[in-house]
């Protein structure tokens, strides 16, 4: 995988720490081996989520977002996809509508693996059900076996052959300032 | 405003720290002495604001609806929020008003934060001429449009018998 210098990596740098920071801050960050970030947006509008798996890359669900700081924490989130957002557009680059961050926290520094990429999966008529966007996302990052169902695995085989005719992704590593 | 926050605790430092970061990643601030940021915070009404006066006399403004500061807005109310919420956590009461004065240097920006904590709708003034009464005190109220002065007269003269009062 290439990952490239891009016009705008202090600020690149500055949000996947924000994004980072954001999320850990809520969590208990202990067992977690890699946590993931995703976001669309899609029009004016985003979506984001985050989920995360211990080492042996099982999936756990211990979030703490309940009340005032799940608000902060969406906040949080729906302002980092409009702002990675806003370093294309700043640099006259074509828009993405997909961000995925893969924090890598098994080793003694955290790395940010982020792909952006430009799938507009609504309207490549691929009759996809309406998970499946989601679906994709999560079979990427944690496999198949996280699926809430089994019948949407022949739309992420469509997606997935689409996406490898088309690449339209953007790589990028950002090391994390962990340090508290 | 009164009430000054001088006690420090890491994480606030932090919030306060990213809202300088954030606003000096969005707009150039090299001729620019001092920076306020406004946080409005109202039964779960949030606005924030900034301005700064230029080189050039006029006041610059955060205008939220703008669509390249998109995500910026989300932003500086969630680092207001949260420090509200580290505030309430450490025991104090929550605020409505905080306005930070950053000093501008190369370095970055040096803060002063105070906090109030008026119910302006319950007195009987509109929730958004908060913005304009802090305006007229930090930059002055030639920066606040004729017609919403008289608004801000009132408050200030509000303000000031209350803190006669006590």
């Amino acid at each position: 995988m290439d990952f490239k210098k891009v016009p705008f990596e202090k600020n690149l740098i500055f949000e996947v720490n924000e994004t980072f920071q954001g999320i850990i801050s809520t969590i208990d960050a202990t067992q977690v081996g890699h946590l993931f970030f995703w976001g669309e947006l899609y029009g004016d509008t985003t979506t984001d989520d985050f989920w995360y798996v211990n080492e042996e890359n099982m999936l756990i669900e211990d979030s703490k977002r309940v009340g005032e700081n799940e608000y902060i924490l969406s906040l949080r989130m729906s302002a980092e996809v409009f702002l990675f957002e806003k370093m294309f557009s700043d640099h006259q680059l074509e828009p993405y509508i997909h961000v995925l961050i893969d924090f890598d926290m098994t080793g003694s520094q955290v790395v940010a693996k982020l792909t952006f990429d430009r799938y507009d999966w609504r309207h490549l008529n691929l009759d996809l059900s309406p998970d499946a966007v989601w679906d994709y996302y999560t079979v990427e990052t944690v496999g198949p076996e996280y699926l809430e169902n089994d019948d949407n695995l022949a739309d992420i085989h469509k997606m997935q052959e689409y996406a490898d005719k088309h690449d339209e992704t953007l790589h990028y590593q950002v090391f994390v300032d962990d340090s508290e | 405003m009164e009430h000054k926050l001088n006690v420090f605790d890491e994480k606030i430092e932090r919030q306060v720290d990213n809202i300088f970061e954030v606003i000096n990643n969005l707009v150039d601030l090299t001729n620019c002495s001092n920076l306020w940021f406004f946080g409005n915070e109202y039964d779960g009404l949030s606005s924030v604001n900034f301005w700064y006066v230029g080189a050039d006399k006029r006041l610059n403004e955060f205008a939220e609806y703008h669509s390249e500061n998109q995500g910026i807005g989300e932003k500086l109310t969630a680092d207001m929020l949260e420090i509200d919420q580290l505030l309430i956590g450490q025991g104090d009461r929550p605020f409505r008003q905080i306005l930070i004065n950053y000093t501008v240097n190369d370095d970055g920006g040096i803060p002063k934060i105070s906090l109030d904590y008026y119910d302006w709708p319950e007195i009987g003034f509109p929730l958004f001429a908060a913005d304009n009464y802090y305006k007229s005190v930090t930059v002055g109220e030639k920066y606040v449009k004729q017609s919403d002065r008289r608004v801000v007269h009132e408050m200030l003269a509000y303000v000031n018998a209350q803190e006669n009062n006590s």
